[in-house]
């Protein structure tokens, strides 16, 4: 009886779970495991033939300048960002974490950005880049020029995302108990002695959680790049995951395509281990 | 003094922010030879033709119609499903398949979009589903799923199993006891993860680009990337376009912007 009544149960907790793991399983579990078998293959991304060429893919792009090319600039956009979204964020959080007249408007004016696509974003900030602001800059825009164009899209995706960090730092800032600044205060510490022995210390979670949301989100950009530039000026701003769309839809190389996506998670995987590591050991000190 | 610097620098980065806003509105009233006299000066007739021709040429409507669609279904997915694997997998948590189930949906947000990009493509050519909605919707629930699940596995928690009892004695099964007590009970965090994915999906590109080609099917932001592209000579329409697009977004966020903010904090700190 009591058995039988636990085999229902189970039945039962099935059919809630199983329909949606499903869903995601034939939308990322199974593309996923696919994708290793087609990065062997020389795929070309319209027919149906797929012939296995071993290796051959993986041996093209450690070869291939194009690949590295767009390796280097997925590693230089998310430090870039990273570094930058962070400082201006947490300063930007510091700044609003008072009481005054019109800090809600000062919130939602950094905040409504992160609101909208990415797309519109884009076309936005290329105008402004082109007409508005090119005088700032000796007359041309950021994004045309082949040293610029990543730093250019670094504030496009700054103005479209630097809200997120706002507002977790915020969140985060409102956490530390007002006790220890008032013993600080007692104490004669200044502002930066403040800053650097409780603020910073005390935030070390949110700051985790925002450098690592930021870096990964920096290493998978796709939509700011293909909607400003499309990896362009030359391939100036050809990321890993703009490569990978182009050796699909232009270069008709599918195959390969998918051997730079499956060799750029690996280069991930290292990179958080030894990144993960250093954190770590950071924190035994903290 | 120290605190008059930082109100201005706030301010002034304030009003930085807000400048592409300016510049997207003033534009969208301003005729093309008005612009490219300066990009800065107020339009001098305040004229609405622009819109009207935007929305005309960009098939503004239509998108729009296929944007709402698309997020109204994928959301109401994304609400129900996560809140049922989540209830399963927090009521399982001894039963190791539930554990494995759990481990591999939480390895789903480590996996990166463009690792999947291109098998997606290819599954979905071989499947027909290239072009159509049933496909886009599939894959905004199925890559969607992982994080929802993880913030509402959070939320379940922290909820009492009393009340659960209370009804399994009174004869409900888990079914009729999920939907009946639990769904209820899991409405702030049903909400947050509702109002998060409703931006998130309306907003969505990546997926789209890959999956939606056809011009009747495109949503508002894969619509709106094509026609930028297109109309490179008169921009006016662009910002138009641009604006007409941000009224329902600026409406939105008047009304969800506490969840929103909510939302984006749980999901960090619990993180």
């Amino acid at each position: 009886m009591q058995s039988g009544k636990r085999a229902k149960e189970q039945i039962w907790y099935m059919i809630l779970l199983l329909p949606g793991f499903a869903i995601f399983a034939f939308s990322v579990i199974i593309p996923f495991v696919s994708g290793i078998r087609v990065s062997f293959t020389n795929w070309d991304g319209l027919g149906q033939t797929m012939n296995y060429v071993g290796l051959k893919n993986y041996l093209l792009l450690f070869r291939s300048e194009d690949f590295w090319n767009a390796t280097k600039h997925s590693f230089y956009f998310a430090v870039l960002i990273t570094a930058a979204n962070n400082i201006l964020s947490l300063a930007v959080a510091l700044g609003l974490n008072r009481k005054f007249r019109g800090r809600g408007i000062l919130r939602t004016a950094f905040f409504f950005p992160t609101c909208l696509s990415t797309v519109l974003a884009a076309f936005i900030w290329s105008f402004l880049f082109r007409e508005s602001l090119a005088p700032l800059f000796g007359g041309i825009s950021l994004l045309g020029n082949y040293k610029t164009v990543i730093p250019g899209i670094v504030i496009i995706a700054l103005w479209n995302g630097l809200g997120i960090n706002v507002v977790i730092y915020l969140a985060g800032l409102s956490n530390i108990p007002k006790e220890l600044y008032e013993a600080a205060k007692v104490d004669g510490v200044n502002a930066w002695q403040n800053l650097k022995s409780i603020t910073i210390p005390l935030l070390m979670p949110s700051i985790t959680v925002c450098v690592t949301m930021t870096l990964i989100g920096g290493l998978k950009e796709f939509a700011t790049t293909m909607a400003t530039t499309g990896g362009g000026p030359g391939k100036g701003s050809e990321m890993v995951s703009i490569y990978i769309y182009k050796n699909l839809y232009s270069y008709y190389q599918a195959g390969y395509g998918q051997a730079v996506a499956i060799a750029f998670v690996l280069i991930l995987i290292v990179c958080g281990g030894i990144l993960s590591k250093i954190l770590r050991s950071r924190e035994v000190e903290a | 003094m120290k605190k008059k610097t930082v109100n201005l620098m706030l301010c002034l980065a304030a009003v930085i922010f807000m400048i592409p806003f300016y510049i997207c509105i003033i534009t969208a009233f301003k005729s093309p030879e008005e612009t490219a006299i300066s990009t800065w000066s107020l339009p001098k007739v305040w004229n609405l033709a622009n819109f009207a021709e935007a929305m005309e040429k960009s098939n503004f409507l239509r998108s729009f119609g296929n944007s709402i669609v698309v997020t109204g279904i994928a959301v109401s997915g994304i609400v129900l499903f996560s809140a049922m694997m989540a209830y399963s997998i927090c009521r399982n948590q001894r039963n190791r398949l539930y554990r494995m189930f759990n481990s591999i949906l939480f390895a789903g947000i480590m996996i990166p979009f463009q690792v999947i990009m291109i098998p997606v493509y290819g599954m979905f050519k071989k499947l027909e589903l290239l072009n159509t909605y049933q496909g886009i919707i599939v894959l905004m629930i199925g890559t969607s799923l992982p994080y929802a699940v993880y913030l509402v596995t959070g939320f379940i928690k922290s909820i009492p199993m009393d009340l659960e009892d209370a009804a399994r004695i009174d004869g409900c099964n888990i079914w009729q006891t999920f939907w009946k007590i639990v769904f209820p009970l899991l409405k702030p965090i049903t909400s947050t993860v509702g109002i998060l994915h409703v931006l998130w999906m309306w907003n969505e590109f990546n997926i789209s680009f890959i999956i939606l080609q056809k011009e009747e099917l495109r949503t508002l932001p894969i619509q709106q990337y094509h026609f930028f592209g297109q109309f490179t000579i008169n921009l006016n329409l662009g910002f138009a376009s641009a604006c007409l697009s941000m009224i329902p977004v600026i409406i939105f966020f008047l009304f969800a912007q506490k969840m929103l903010i909510s939302g984006i904090t749980n999901g960090a700190v619990k993180g």
